[in-house]
Parts: structure tokens; C-alpha cells; sequence
């Protein structure tokens, strides 16, 4: 039987399987597309490193992405 | 007539325009607008992504790149030292430059920047590394210890963000020119019209950082042109040595040798 935990992505909170990597929820919530930035814990993720990230009960994942500025 | 090169960080640059990527009524006038403007710095930010929206991320990323320029992500919005922190290592995985235009805002009123916030900032991100351009306010002591924390560039506001008002403390500004002659100042935020960076220019300011001005111009690719003009005729004013303010008057025309009835003590 497969264990839920449950996340926030951008605040948002979302029921996954445990034992995923950060990349493939990423994928799961098509937010891997792209320029984009992981943030986990308000620790940031290099985006070499996405799938050696297993995703923890109550983990906080924040997705950026660039937008224009002044 | 170009102006003289310059070096920001290490880097070569021949254009002293900085300009924001916001506010622009088109993507498509945004770029005209920055290729006219003949900048080589374009500011940038960064937001939470949603699956609905992402597409419009990467079609404005796509863009940039097309621009060719460094890019300069800012950490707007931040109302303390952590936020800023944390945004400005955000932005640096996502547009991968060290590059960071630090800003730690303390009041929502006029934006006016929280100077000791903006030190502690600028120290956690200095110590990690980062090439930090911070927009400050025009106080002398705060861009002293911003130069001592290791900041080779200093930005601060002409008048508030997005008021257009110009220089409203010419003296400040003057004062940190003459008692900061080494580092690399730029006016950002406040400029509204073309002449308001001719002033800064011809005071010795090394360049100019703005946004509004432009992107909200009934024809910003002309006044991107516009401000391209003005700056470099500030700079070149300031080069070529502004005549100091006389009191007394003095006649442009030779009067030696005029006749008689013309000469008076």
C-alpha cells in the first residue's frame, strides 16, 4: 500500500505519494517546463540536483519563474 | 560623439542606460523600446510560477535572451533583509548571473528603501558572493558603509519609484559624487523626463537606471531614444568640463580694439 504525505506547492496544498523526488512532482504538476527556479524549505534546489531531492511529509516547494521588473 | 567606456563589476560597458523590462503596454513595444534605448543592462524579476501561467513566463524569458543583454534581477518588493536575501539567491539559480539589484523597501508610502536592512542585506549576500547594486537613498553615511561592505556600484533614488519628479536633492547627489569619486553611481528611480538625466549626467553620475519614463510614454521607443540622447550629451558635458557659475557678467565678444564709444569701466 502506498503511503500519502501531504505538501505545499506555492502555498498550495497538494496529497502526493511519499518517495518522490522533487523532479518528478515537478513533472506530475507540469511545473517543470521551462526557466524555473525550486525553492524547498527557503532553501534553493540547482536544477541539477532536482532528482536527488526526496520530497519529506510537510515539505514548502515554491516555483519561480522570471517576470519583468524594474 | 560616443561616450567613454565604462566598467561595472569587471565588465566592459559602453552604454550608461539601465533599463526596467516593466509596465510596458506590449512585450513587443518593451523590446523595441530597450533596443532603441541602446541599453546593454535590463532589470528583472521573478514570481511564483503556476501550470496556467507558464507559458507566459517562458515567452518573456525567450524575449530577453533575444536581447542580448546582461540582465540585472532585482529583489522588489522585499520589506526585510531575509526577503531579500532569499529573493536575491532565488534569482541568481534562475537567471544565473551574481549579479542583484537589492532592494529592501521601508515604507509603502514612498518605497523609500530601509537603510539597515539594506546593509544587513547587502553583507549576507556580499559574503556569498554576489556583485550587489543596491538602491539606496542619497544619504552620504549609508552609501560609505554600502562602499565599505564592498558594493562597487551605488544606486540611489533620484525621487521616489515611479513619481517622475527628477532630482529632488541635487545637493546629496552632488555630495556623494564629490565625496565618493571612485565608485560607480547611478541615479535609479525618480527620472521622468529627459532632462532629469541630463542632470544627473552632468553631475558626474556614471549612469542611469529607470523604467517608468519610458515604459509608460505615449511612444516609448522614442523616449527610449530620447533618454539615449540625453544621457550621453550629460556625459559628454561632464567630460568635456562644465564652466563654473559666475556672479558677474563677461563679455563673449573680444572688446580689445573696439572703437572708443563702445568701451566702458
Amino acid at each position: 500500500m502506498q503511503t500519502e504525505m501531504q505538501i505545499t506547492i506555492n502555498d498550495q496544498a497538494l496529497a502526493i505519494t511519499a518517495g518522490l523526488n522533487l523532479a518528478e512532482i515537478l513533472a506530475s504538476q507540469q511545473l517543470d517546463q521551462g526557466c524555473f527556479v525550486a525553492v524547498l524549505n527557503d532553501t534553493v534546489v540547482p536544477k541539477t540536483t532536482l532528482e536527488q531531492v526526496t520530497i519529506q511529509d510537510g515539505d514548502r516547494i515554491e516555483i519561480l519563474s522570471p517576470i519583468s521588473g524594474g | 560623439m560616443q561616450t567613454s567606456s565604462w566598467k561595472v563589476y569587471g565588465q566592459t560597458l559602453n552604454s550608461r542606460l539601465f533599463i526596467g523590462t516593466a509596465l510596458y503596454p506590449s512585450p513587443k513595444i518593451m523590446c523595441d523600446a530597450i533596443r532603441a534605448s541602446g541599453a546593454e543592462v535590463i532589470t528583472v524579476s521573478l514570481r511564483r510560477q503556476t501550470a496556467s501561467d507558464a507559458a507566459n513566463g517562458q515567452q518573456f524569458w525567450q524575449m530577453i535572451q533575444d536581447l542580448n543583454c546582461h540582465l540585472l534581477p532585482n529583489t522588489a518588493g522585499c520589506y526585510s533583509a531575509a526577503e531579500a536575501v532569499k529573493t536575491a539567491r532565488m534569482a541568481r539559480e534562475l537567471f544565473e548571473t551574481d549579479w542583484v539589484k537589492l532592494e529592501v523597501l521601508g515604507d509603502s508610502f514612498n518605497l523609500q528603501p530601509d537603510p539597515f536592512a539594506l546593509l544587513d542585506a547587502a553583507k549576507t549576500l556580499i559574503d556569498e558572493g554576489f556583485k550587489v547594486f543596491p538602491y539606496c537613498t542619497d544619504d552620504l553615511v549609508l552609501c560609505q558603509k554600502l562602499a565599505d561592505l564592498g558594493c562597487e556600484v551605488l544606486m540611489p533614488w533620484g525621487a521616489p519609484i515611479g513619481t517622475g519628479q527628477g532630482l529632488l536633492n541635487p545637493y546629496a547627489l552632488t555630495v556623494l559624487r564629490e565625496r565618493m569619486p571612485d565608485i560607480n553611481l547611478l541615479v535609479d528611480a525618480g527620472i521622468g523626463k529627459p532632462s532629469d538625466a541630463v542632470q544627473a549626467m552632468e553631475l558626474g553620475y556614471d549612469g542611469i537606471l529607470l523604467n517608468t519614463a519610458v515604459a509608460e510614454a505615449l511612444e516609448p521607443a522614442v523616449m527610449a531614444q530620447a533618454f539615449k540622447g540625453a544621457i550621453d550629451a550629460g556625459r559628454l558635458a561632464y567630460e568635456a568640463g562644465i564652466m563654473p557659475k559666475r556672479l558677474q557678467a563677461k563679455p563673449s565678444t573680444p572688446t580689445l580694439d573696439q572703437p572708443l564709444w563702445q568701451q566702458h569701466g
